[in-house]
């Protein structure tokens, strides 16, 4: 741990100058935050380089860093199966998802995902809004909880504050900057947080592997210690228990397919040409992010072997390898980290319930000034119930943000997926579809998962979401229009490798 | 062994990587000229839901004359 009044004084510095400029950019961007459009989808005007930066950096929240970089030091080259989840993910959310989202949230001219879904299955009940806002609210809450865990846990190994003051601090630039300055905000602050993520994912590795004695002594001494853990299948080898970890691993990328704030970027996208350009920049970044976490994971493993909390390994290696002010600004990439994807989900969460319920349902004449300034108040509120959760049971951790991150995927994906490719989805269909993968992915942790190879939850959910989803469509009566305009989307968007008739 | 790895590793690692960057390049190179509708607003009104004029096809106006296209900036 750094001495109190040397190094820690550079660490503090660097990370009230990273404080700083968020709360600016927040206060920039306030003038596009006055309407409930600006607020939640920064009026659909950003450019393709923000929403690929801003898509990843939600989706990667502060467990890339310390729980991705710990697993490459638990498994070692294990977890590229982590990896090839990841990229796979985020380049068919690109290259498939995107662009006829993209398309039909602007034709309904939505701005959340239950938006979208309702008017897509001409859903009067809005029963597709409540069932959203309920999984939405809950889920938002567990994963908020967790990333502020793991605020003040970098805080105190970091500067060595108490836990309890890592958490206030997080949480009060977090909503400074979000209830200001809304989506575009948090967009733009994703750009500023995803830069200095592939940073530190770039050179902490290759400072590691250097420090070790090079690419080949390093690997020479992990397989001393462990040959396992250099093999693809890690200990276990290809038996049952091996595949279906690499299942496991395989499916926490699957998310980026469909879960509602990853969507939420699509949507926020100036016109499809964006998107188009966005997909490669996204899954560069992805691909030096997740392989420059497993790396210095596997390195720290080399530098550091016998730590009692493998998820500690970035800290370690941070404050025992660099100076202080380089500490510092690992520190901040940590929290960037965080950051980025908590005030993504409160601004989610804001949305389910302003545009969702508010607007859509029981004040729908409110003046868009009024609802703004309700969506502000609501992430402060949901802020702090996360703050309340995070300071009684600081022992959470990053289990509870993959068990939130597929409750939230296994309730939307597969309905989102069937709602843009598959004209026969029918309002019941999609409606049972959420509950169910919902629930599966729950029941599954609970009851079924440890007496099941830990196969990770978002299998089951996505399972039981798309049989669900597709069995009861069946089981209903067809949509009045035929699903038409699944077609006449496509006839305009094209296919993912060809163009369509809006294609210029 | 290659480079100290398994080669089951080097395999491991060439699949989690070139497989997402070649769809994702091979969409964009498919779809590097749309600009999409909300470039334009006249284009977006004609195509929006609920609107009685048929959605334009790319590079004409509604009714026919041919327009520019917008430059590509990818």
């Amino acid at each position: 741990m750094p001495e109190a009044n040397g190094p820690s004084g550079a660490i503090i510095a660097v990370v009230v100058g990273y404080f700083l400029i968020l709360v600016g950019i927040g206060w920039w961007a306030s003038r596009e935050s006055r309407s409930v459009k600006g607020f939640y989808v920064a009026g659909k005007k950003l450019p393709s380089w923000v929403i690929a930066f801003s898509s990843n950096t939600t989706g990667e929240s502060g467990w890339l860093l310390l729980g991705l970089t710990g697993m490459g030091y638990l498994v070692g080259f294990h977890a590229l199966w982590v990896v090839l989840g990841e990229v796979l993910g985020v380049a068919l959310a690109w290259a498939v998802v995107a662009r006829p989202f993209k398309e039909f949230t602007d034709r309904y001219d939505a701005i959340t995902v239950p938006d979208y879904l309702t008017d897509r299955f001409a859903d009067r009940l809005n029963i597709i809004r409540i069932v959203s806002a309920v999984i939405i609210f809950t889920m938002v809450g567990a994963y908020t909880a967790a990333q502020l865990t793991a605020t003040g846990k970098a805080f105190s190994s970091f500067i060595g504050t108490s836990y309890e003051a890592g958490v206030y601090i997080g949480l009060a630039v977090i909503l400074l900057y979000t209830s200001i300055g809304g989506f575009k905000a948090v967009a733009y602050s994703d750009v500023l947080q995803g830069v200095l993520m592939f940073l530190c994912l770039l050179i902490l590795p290759i400072v590691g592997i250097w420090r070790a004695g090079g690419w080949g002594e390093m690997l020479a001494g992990v397989g001393e210690a462990d040959p396992a853990l250099l093999r693809p299948m890690g200990e276990h080898g290809l038996t049952v228990p091996g595949v279906m970890s690499a299942i496991s691993y395989v499916g926490i990328g699957l998310a980026f397919l469909g879960a509602p704030q990853l969507l939420t970027r699509f949507m926020s996208a100036r016109n499809r040409g964006q998107i188009s350009q966005g997909g490669v920049l996204a899954v560069f970044c992805i691909v030096v992010f997740d392989i420059g976490a497993v790396l210095t994971g596997v390195a720290g493993r080399y530098l550091f072997p016998g730590l009692a909390d493998h998820e500690t390994i970035l800290p370690v290696m941070s404050t025992e390898l660099f100076p202080a002010v380089i500490a510092g600004v690992i520190l901040v990439v940590v929290l960037a980290a965080i950051m980025s994807t908590v005030d993504s989900l409160l601004i989610l969460a804001s949305s389910s319930i302003v545009r969702d319920i508010f607007q859509k349902i029981l004040w729908p004449k409110a003046p868009d000034r009024s609802l703004s300034l309700v969506g502000r108040l609501l992430t402060i509120v949901l802020g702090l119930a996360g703050l309340g959760v995070a300071l009684s049971e600081p022992r959470m951790i990053f289990w509870f943000v993959l068990f939130a991150w597929s409750g939230l995927a296994s309730a939307f994906t597969p309905v989102v997926l069937c709602s843009l490719f598959w004209r026969r989805t029918t309002l019941a269909g999609a409606v049972a579809g959420m509950i169910a993968g919902f629930a599966a992915a729950m029941l599954w942790v609970v009851f079924v998962k440890d007496h099941f190879y830990d196969l990770y939850e978002m299998i089951p959910g996505f399972a039981a979401g798309f049989a669900v989803t597709i069995g009861v469509s069946l089981c209903t009566k067809p949509p009045p229009d035929g699903g038409s305009i699944v077609d006449d989307v496509k006839r305009v968007v094209g296919g993912p490798f060809s163009a369509g008739e809006g294609d210029g | 062994m290659i480079a100290g790895l398994p080669a089951a590793t080097w395999v491991l690692m060439v699949v989690s990587v070139v497989p997402g960057i070649v769809l994702v390049v091979m969409a964009h190179r498919a779809h590097r000229g749309d600009m999409g509708d909300a470039a334009d607003p006249r284009g977006r009104a004609a195509g929006a839901a609920g609107s009685p004029e048929p959605r334009p096809e790319a590079g004409h106006e509604a009714d026919g004359r041919q327009v520019p296209r917008r430059p590509d900036i990818a």
